[in-house]
């Protein structure tokens, strides 16, 4: 009787230190501060426009672009395969729904600003250790990929496959970027982010 | 007295589970809770200023070059210090930060490593953090 009464004691101290507890707890960083802070400097969180672009030509399915731009100038242009999460909504939104594909590499982008920065440690933070950056975002994808021009007398093999590389991607973004308003928003639409694709178990 | 003899057991244990998830709430070392709140700064673009506004903020300031930029602006040079990106969480660089009492501005030539720097500090439950920008792109949102 006296250890079933301390029992029943401890636990319901127990369940009064669990009640203190923050209701966001599951919202916190998981790592070290230190050991986060190297992982995320390191130059291995970030790919290259160019390396990018090799994985849309090769649709390659291992990779996921998301576009942390507003949905308007998502609209406006979009890098073929990639889906559209703004920042406000990363952060605001349970982070699992987009990134619980330990399978997929989540490489985020914008406008060429610092949000995918913020964005890479935040997901990192919280333990999605398959997230990226796409150094330079949309303005490098613009100069490097799309604005590519080769000039000189001769070309290597390596530069001509990069450059077979850039033309065939950039191709594929300007046939995205051209269609007509309606088929676009179509198109993007069946391309809108569905966490449902992601969970891979029945419905 | 023998209220504690008797439950001396149940006691101390709810004392040492109550000082655990106190260290780690409170603990210096590590993340804080509520990663949503530390980040929203960000998301709202309050965290980044230009070299105008410093003067503008109260408090003692305390500039971090992250890199080899230079700044243009004289008078913040003897306030400025320069940490290695890398070694900014060992333990004297992080007692300057949370010593300071003002404002504690980041700068580097490559805004990407002041966000990520940030973004650490933030989550860590440090406030008055700012990121210093003259760059167009870095307030593009």
């Amino acid at each position: 009787m006296e250890i079933r009464r301390k029992f029943s004691a401890l636990l319901l101290l127990l369940s009064f230190v669990l009640a203190l507890l923050p209701l966001s707890a599951n919202r916190s960083f998981t790592v070290k501060p230190d050991k986060l802070l190297s992982e995320v400097l390191n130059e291995d969180v970030s790919f290259t426009v160019d390396q990018v672009a090799e994985f849309i030509v090769r649709e390659d399915s291992t990779i996921q672009l998301i576009d942390l731009r507003s949905p308007e100038e998502f609209r406006k242009q979009t890098i073929p395969g990639a889906v559209n999460i703004p920042y406000h909504d990363l952060i605001n939104t349970d982070p699992d729904i987009w990134l619980n594909n330990k399978n997929i590499r989540n490489i985020f982008y914008s406008n060429g600003n610092i949000e995918p920065d913020y964005a890479l440690v935040y997901a990192r933070g919280l333990g999605y250790t398959n997230s990226f950056v796409m150094a330079g975002g949309m303005t490098e994808w613009i100069n490097t990929v799309i604005e590519t021009k080769f000039e000189g007398d001769r070309i290597t093999a390596r530069e001509n496959t990069l450059f077979e590389v850039r033309r065939r991607a950039g191709e594929m973004f300007t046939e995205l970027n051209n269609l007509p308003d309606s088929l676009k928003t179509r198109f993007l639409e069946s391309k809108k982010f569905s966490a449902k694709k992601l969970d891979g178990g029945c419905q | 007295m023998k209220f504690l003899k008797q439950n001396w057991l149940v006691i101390s244990i709810f004392l040492l589970v109550s000082l655990l998830v106190l260290i780690r709430t409170f603990s210096h070392k590590n993340f804080r809770y509520d990663a949503v709140k530390w980040a929203a700064p960000s998301a709202l673009g309050t965290n980044i200023l230009t070299e105008d506004q410093i003067p503008a903020l109260s408090g003692d300031k305390l500039l971090i070059n992250l890199g080899n930029k230079a700044i243009s602006n004289q008078q913040f040079r003897d306030i400025t210090l320069d940490i290695n990106p890398e070694s900014l969480l060992e333990k004297t660089n992080l007692k300057l930060i949370r010593r300071n009492k003002g404002p504690v501005i980041l700068y580097s030539e490559e805004s990407s490593v002041s966000a990520r720097v940030w973004m650490v500090l933030s989550e860590m439950g440090l406030k008055n953090i700012y990121i210093l920008s003259n760059d167009a792109t870095i307030n593009n949102r």
